[in-house]
């Protein structure tokens, strides 16, 4: 990582937040998302933090999300899905062992698709590292949603590899979520996430082994 | 070279020649060993009619046939005798056939996970890759490698073929299965055409005919698929790239540059830039063989004379004016290791791409791809057949397009300097965006480039593993030291003190639990562990 790598992510920052009024971060808590936020607070300290509350997250990634949120005075507003989890237990039973792509329709991509067309502009922690598909990932693009509407959506780390993500996080020591040195390398809702086993994908564990996606980093890629 | 079959006499020209009607299709196959690849084609060649006559006699009378019954279609395709002797296919074999629809150049690559550089060189020239699954075996990590190497490639149509259906009895269920094994992979490709057949190659099964033994397929054939895929890109509709090979000053009155257009067109009179430098002239001739040209498409072989002297030489490139190829001293690239010997950073090596070599040294890797597991990982070093993104620095500007816009100038091979043996293949992606190496430190960077960050360890209850464990953390290459300075770990040191300190430390070793403590410590260092994890969203 070079000096450039952190400038140029707040330089990002800073050319996105001039001709926004209302912007917002979508924060798994999760470290690039971490690194992100922090970056974010120090020009913004108001921006919106929008973290999906599935109903189905671990304790401790509640906790550690709550303990930042306290300690950064944060912004942060929980998406929620239209049916409370008991709600869709009692209609559908555990969607998440039945029809876990539903369970995610329901639960993520529903709230987030309806929550950011409220902002003006929307930071995202996609880096082209994390996948072959992003080996062109621009940090200024557009989503845009299926009525036509646009929406600016801005990626500062984008070219950051995992390493300097860890990097920042030990250099301004932030703590990361404790799940991480229980053995999970990949966190989301707790009935669908294990730890993965010895050399497998580290995204292995998510979904029972069935799928590593839920569709809403496919959609929104697909249609930016 | 001429194939005759009973109905056509086809050669090689009709294959390459520029102009002809029947659009052109270069596909790939790729497969495990066994999936059944050779037969594929060699069903395709057979029900096609495009088969050598004495060549099908040679193969009726092979002593060798891997076939339970009727003629071993294999021994069409697998011409190199090593290969049928070993079975395995041990390198690229090119095939030529045409329907009256289309005309089809075959790449035939191995199986074998050793012949990856084979696999890459069968699928960088191609548009279309059928991939070949054993019905029975189901989608293997094998399937997975290949198609994401197909797809690094820039092959933009993957044709999945579930062979030996009649082995499993046709069933729909396993074919929908190994279906469902695939998505993981094909979420993560986009720009991507796929299809899937199930066919038996041996039996001719949805190659060329509908089979009627899987009724529940609603989809073509293969061939179908072939014929009606998207077309290659016609490289002469791209902007102009003529490397030159030679200078030819055969009098003082006469001064061409001869080599092939790698791609675009030109006419007399059309103006073009020579790289490096930047000087412009205009195309005054263009000599053939045969008489000179008013005008020249990729791929022809010609020499220009141009209006004006300029200093060109071998190595150097004419490019369109009106749009330029890119000329970069640093550049990022992914490249596959070709080398028994692996691949450190520092290395210096020789880059070529056609005619143009320069000296060049491999700057950073920046990181390799788990092709198993579709993710990349910070590495130190790419071993035989692995797959990375490096970036390297030229002594001279490279002449290039990213790899994605053109194959023909965006690929490039790394040679050994003494040797002269060729090291790896690679594609260029960009400009390298890191210019300068040589600015202040950032404690980031200084972490990044230790491997690792810092941490302190706390040693005070047991002085006397002190030994093994420092000896341990530095067999691992992580930096270690011994200090009564705790401080010292936000410089990526592991501080190991045996004193009592203020704050509080990182990892404290009680026992004699030597091996948790290293856990411990790597867990707490480590930069890529949790690599990986948020696809960005966390979701």
């Amino acid at each position: 990582m070079s000096q450039k790598s952190v400038q140029s992510a707040r330089d990002i920052i800073a050319k996105a937040l001039e001709s926004s009024t209302n912007p917002c971060f979508t924060c798994s808590f999760q470290a690039e998302d971490v690194a992100i936020l922090d970056l974010l607070r120090r020009q913004r300290p108001e921006v919106t933090v929008l973290f999906l509350e599935t109903g189905y997250h671990f304790a401790a990634l509640i906790a550690y999300r709550d303990r930042l949120a306290s300690e950064w005075n944060l912004n942060l507003v929980n998406m929620e899905a239209l049916q409370p989890v008991a709600v869709q237990e009692a209609e559908f039973g555990k969607l998440y062992e039945t029809d876990p792509n539903r369970c995610c329709s329901l639960r993520k991509v529903e709230p987030l698709m309806r929550s950011i067309a409220n902002y003006d502009l929307w930071f995202t922690g996609l880096r082209r590292e994390q996948s072959p598909t992003r080996a062109n990932l621009q940090p200024f693009d557009t989503h845009r949603f299926p009525d036509g509407r646009t929406l600016a959506k801005v990626s500062p780390l984008y070219d950051w590899t995992t390493a300097e993500v860890f990097a920042y996080l030990a250099v301004n020591e932030i703590p990361v979520v404790t799940l991480y040195s229980e053995g999970y390398t990949s966190i989301g809702c707790e009935p669908c996430t294990a730890k993965p086993a010895a050399g497998e994908h580290a995204r292995s564990g998510r979904w029972g082994g069935s799928k590593l996606e839920c569709g809403l980093h496919t959609v929104s890629v697909k249609e930016s | 070279m001429s194939i005759t079959t009973q109905a056509k006499t086809v050669t090689l020209a009709h294959f390459t020649a520029p102009g002809d009607e029947l659009p052109l299709l270069r596909m790939s196959t790729a497969g495990s060993v066994d999936d059944g690849k050779s037969t594929l084609i060699g069903r395709l060649l057979f029900d096609t009619k495009t088969v050598l006559e004495d060549h099908l006699d040679d193969v009726s009378k092979s002593k060798v046939n891997r076939a339970s019954r009727g003629l071993d279609l294999s021994l069409l395709t697998d011409g190199l005798r090593a290969e049928r002797e070993q079975g395995i296919t041990i390198d690229v074999a090119y095939r030529y056939f045409s329907t009256a629809r289309r005309k089809f150049i075959v790449a035939d690559t191995p199986g074998h996970e050793q012949y990856t550089r084979n696999m890459a060189t069968g699928a960088s020239t191609s548009d279309l890759a059928v991939i070949l699954i054993d019905a029975r075996k189901g989608f293997l990590a094998q399937s997975r490698r290949h198609a994401f190497i197909s797809w690094l490639l820039g092959v933009r149509t993957l044709v999945f073929a579930i062979n030996k259906m009649d082995l499993v009895g046709f069933s729909r269920q396993i074919f929908e299965q190994i279906r469902e094994q695939s998505n993981t992979l094909l979420s993560l490709l986009d720009d991507v055409h796929v299809h899937f057949i199930p066919v038996s190659a041996l039996d001719g099964d949805n190659v060329v005919i509908k089979s009627e033994r899987m009724p529940w397929y609603d989809g073509p054939p293969l061939l179908d698929i072939l014929e009606t895929a998207r077309p290659s890109i016609d490289v002469a509709a791209l902007p102009l790239r003529f490397p030159v090979q030679t200078v030819i000053r055969p009098d003082p009155d006469f001064r061409g540059f001869a080599g092939q257009l790698a791609s675009g067109h030109l006419r007399l009179g059309d103006e073009v830039t020579a790289l490096p430098g930047g000087q412009k002239s205009r195309v005054a001739r263009i000599v053939t063989f045969d008489g000179d040209l008013e005008e020249a498409f990729a791929p022809m072989s010609v020499t220009l004379v141009l209006e004006d002297e300029r200093d060109i030489a071998r190595g150097d490139m004419l490019v369109a004016t009106s749009k330029v190829a890119c000329q970069a001293q640093t550049v990022e690239a992914t490249v596959v290791w070709m080398s028994e010997e692996p691949l450190f950073a520092g290395r210096s090596c020789l880059i070529q791409q056609g005619p143009r070599v320069v000296s060049a040294r491999v700057s950073r890797i920046l990181h390799r791809w788990d092709v198993e597991r579709l993710e990349t990982r910070v590495a130190s070093s790419l071993s035989l057949n692995e797959i990375g993104v490096l970036e390297i620095e030229a002594a001279e500007p490279l002449l290039f397009d990213p790899y994605r816009e053109n194959r023909a100038t965006g690929g490039f091979i790394v040679v050994h300097r003494i040797s002269n043996l060729t090291l790896g293949a690679g594609l260029i992606e960009r400009e390298s965006e890191n210019i300068s190496e040589c600015g202040p430190l950032s404690p980031e960077e200084r972490l990044c480039l230790r491997g690792h960050s810092g941490a302190w360890v706390d040693l005070s209850k047991v002085q006397e593993c002190a030994d093994a464990l420092e000896r341990a953390l530095l067999n691992v290459h992580l930096h270690v030291v011994r200090t009564e300075q705790p401080e010292l770990r936000r410089l990526g040191l592991i501080v190991l003190t045996f004193g009592l300190h203020e704050g509080t430390p990182d990892v404290v070793v009680d026992g004699n639990d030597l091996r948790g403590a290293i856990e411990a410590i790597r867990a707490k260092t480590t930069l890529d562990t949790l690599h990986a994890f948020g696809e960005g969203e966390g979701i």
